[in-house]
């Protein structure tokens, strides 16, 4: 058998052990492409069977935005049921016309969606989250994004509406965190809504006209995702990282004990990168803002 | 996608040295710079797969 010509140098040859030579790294790149690509044709003909299980709590993401409001000395928000309304129709929105972003492709607004509900604010602000594991997450990632923070610290909000809403958005099982802000106290400016960092100011004839919205019941109950993409990826990543470190160090050693030199690659840069890379995708979490 | 951007810029400077060590060195040969090539494009695709 010639089992061991995968894992050490060749005994007569000393050529590297054959998993890690340029064809097995070839390898190993379209392997990762083909599992990129495995994923989305998984999305697009079985929807749902791929996505993250979050467990996020609406109240818990108020204590905390409050909690980071309180660190900065600001008021705390205090739970609007319009807004709370609102940031559930906008969640509903997206998965009924499956986007992700703050203006729909069809056209609707953040306003529309706090003004359909019956809250007549005089400033507002959104901030959106998706695929994170906890309400502990969603607040960090929006804390250490500069747009989000500031939407969140901002003096001028009194009340606050949070939707935690599963669907299935581009095929995949999907949990979104709406947040929206509000406030109907007098500001010397017209409606404006904060989106992204910028301010929008609501066109007037918006404001006259209540839009309709639809309201749609998701069934959401029995969406069981199987697999978890970003456990797979960061799973099989951690492996082959392992598994080539290993190889490289059995390489150096078996060299060594033969006391052979071969003109090769070197060592240190190889496990320096793949050091940078684990570091990298331990500190990859799933999730991002909008 | 901090991480993407350190791993981007470490993955340069790992190209950039293997190229200047190897042909200061003379021996930078095909089967050589196809395993810091190929090496380098695995680290990304790993990350970009679990960030994108």
């Amino acid at each position: 058998m010639t089992w061991h010509k995968w894992f050490i140098p060749h005994k007569d040859t000393h050529k590297k052990a054959h998993l890690i030579s340029w064809e097995a790294l070839l390898i190993y790149v379209l392997f990762f492409m083909a599992l990129q690509v495995g994923f989305s044709i998984v999305s697009y003909t079985k929807p749902g069977i791929l996505g993250i299980s979050s467990n996020i709590d609406q109240k818990e993401v108020i204590e905390l935005t409050n909690k980071e409001r309180e660190k900065k000395g600001l008021p705390a928000v205090k739970e609007n049921e319009a807004l709370d309304r609102a940031a559930e129709l906008k969640a509903q929105n997206m998965f009924a016309e499956n986007y992700w972003a703050h203006f729909a492709p069809y056209g609707k607004s953040p306003w529309d969606f706090i003004l359909g509900t019956g809250y007549k604010f005089t400033f507002a602000g959104e901030n959106l989250a998706k695929n994170f594991y906890s309400s502990d997450d969603v607040v960090k990632a929006w804390m250490q994004s500069p747009t989000h923070r500031d939407n969140l610290l901002n003096s001028n909000y009194r009340d606050i509406g949070i939707a935690v809403v599963e669907g299935i958005l581009n095929g995949q099982k999907t949990t979104l965190v709406v947040q929206e802000f509000g406030t109907t106290e007098y500001l010397a400016q017209r409606p404006s809504v904060n989106v992204q960092g910028k301010s929008v100011t609501v066109p007037p004839q918006d404001l006259f006209n209540k839009p309709q919205l639809s309201v749609s019941t998701l069934e959401t109950n029995n969406i069981k995702s199987l697999f978890d993409p970003f456990k797979v990826s960061k799973i099989t990543g951690y492996s082959v990282i392992l598994l080539i470190a290993s190889l490289l160090i059995i390489d150096v050693i078996v060299l060594k004990k033969r006391g052979v030199f071969r003109l090769s690659s070197k060592h240190i840069a190889h496990m320096a990168l793949l050091s940078l890379a684990a570091g990298s995708l331990f500190l990859a979490t799933p999730g991002a803002v909008l | 996608m901090i991480a993407l951007k350190i791993l981007a810029i470490g993955v340069i400077i790992y190209l950039v040295w293997a190229l200047t060590f190897h042909k200061s060195d003379k021996s930078l040969t095909l089967v050589i710079y196809l395993e810091y090539l190929l090496t380098a494009a695995l680290v990304l695709i790993l990350l970009m797969g679990v960030l994108i």
